[in-house]
């Protein structure tokens, strides 16, 4: 009974959105802006999907050298490289929980997810996860336009907007955090083909 | 304030370290006392350097490389600009008292003299871009040679920069002793070449080019 209950509230996978590295085989290449109160630095991000549901994502100066690797799997975060100063179990939380909403990867399963409004120009998904999160489809275009985290209580919650062009992946990623002045903004310089 | 802590670092080692690789057809240079005597006059004659650059980044992930240029102008004693313009505006400037890092349109200035750090930065991008990177206290140096090109391969002694940075490779011109490619590997082999072009040497350069507003 129960599990029928369940199967019943289960989504199709077909009426889910895509993470938008599912919609190409190429790795995404950003040019990645950040702003803390005064202070502003930037860099170029690459993020790839690497098998069905993990990610990596390499964020390095724009003179060149790699500044932070990490592989994203779907309960856990590898580090490869990362500064001292952030290689602190509460940071590297942080920016894990924070690329799991920019990537999208909790669509990578199905069963985590439900459709809580449809029929209308947005579509409202809700994930649940070890992040409870909101994501917000484009019913026309099958695009996420924006994704929240929705923790009962959480004074720093993270939103991620994505805004397109022709292409099928965002064109603009804007990703700030409640409460906190700080602001991560990616513009797509290339997609770029990845190895097999 | 930890950004900027990492930025530093980061150029620190990117102009310490930026030269290194195993290309074909190189082999051990014949008469390496000479060699460094022609770097050390170089640098001595040279009171400036303009030249364009194609940066390419490898990573292991990719199958294609992610090419950035952009110019770069440099006059004795210490005045550096460092300009990327595809695909994007960003750049770095050194006057000697500051270093300026402007990007899309913001501009950031640290004072050299506040940091020991800045400084070290700055005396290491001003003897990276002369060449005068021949540097055995920090680096093991081998030496190597084909029919266009000096090649330094530097292996850094220092531990702690070595978990970045496996060695860089530092092409010279065989015509002029002058700096022509760049080559920074990094710890997982991933790696930056820098290709300078257009070279013009000793070419007169408005201080105020270097002006960080």
């Amino acid at each position: 009974m129960l599990s029928a209950c369940a199967a019943r509230k289960r989504l199709d996978a077909s009426l889910l959105p895509d993470p938008y590295l599912k919609k190409t085989d190429n790795a995404l290449i950003y040019d990645a802006s950040f702003q803390y109160k005064e202070f502003h630095a930037s860099g170029l991000l690459v993020m790839k999907k690497i098998d069905s549901s993990a990610y990596q994502v390499q964020l390095m100066s724009k003179f060149g050298p790699g500044l932070m690797d990490f592989k994203l799997y779907e309960d856990s975060i590898h580090w490869i490289k990362t500064f001292d100063q952030l290689h602190k179990k509460s940071v590297e939380n942080l920016i894990g929980k924070d690329f799991r909403l920019l990537l999208l990867s909790e669509l990578d399963h199905p069963r985590k997810v439900r459709r809580v409004k449809k029929n209308t120009p947005k579509q409202v998904f809700r994930i649940k996860a070890a992040m409870k999160s909101v994501v917000v489809l484009e019913s026309e275009t099958g695009r996420v336009l924006y994704t929240e985290n929705k923790q009962w209580f959480n004074p720093v919650k993270t939103r991620v907007n994505f805004e397109y062009d022709q292409r099928p992946v965002p064109k603009r990623i804007t990703l700030t955090h409640d409460h906190v002045n700080m602001h991560l903004e990616l513009e797509l310089l290339k997609i770029n083909y990845a190895e097999e | 304030m930890i950004y900027v802590k990492n930025f530093v670092l980061v150029i620190a080692v990117f102009f310490i370290c930026s030269f290194q690789s195993g290309e074909a057809g190189f082999e051990k240079m014949t008469d390496k006392p000479a060699f460094r005597k022609g770097v050390e006059q170089m640098a001595a004659a040279t009171s400036s350097i303009q030249a364009s650059f194609t940066q390419e980044k490898y990573l292991s992930i990719l199958t294609d490389k992610i090419v950035s240029e952009g110019n770069i102008h440099f006059k004795k004693p210490n005045l550096l600009r460092w300009e990327y313009h595809q695909p994007f505006e960003y750049g770095i400037i050194l006057n000697g008292k500051q270093i300026t890092i402007k990007d899309d349109g913001k501009t950031n200035s640290f004072d050299i003299a506040s940091s020991q750090a800045f400084q070290q930065i700055n005396e290491l991008i001003i003897n990276s871009v002369q060449g005068n990177v021949l540097d055995e206290e920090h680096f093991e140096i081998s030496y190597w040679e084909n029919n266009h090109f000096y090649l330094t391969k530097l292996l850094p002694k220092d531990a702690q920069m070595a978990k970045f940075l496996k060695g860089v490779d530092v092409y010279f011109d065989k015509k002029d002793f002058s700096v022509s490619k760049i080559r920074l590997t990094e710890a997982e082999d991933d790696y930056t070449l820098i290709t300078f072009a257009d070279k013009k040497m000793n070419e007169p350069i408005p201080d105020a080019y270097f002006a960080t507003k």
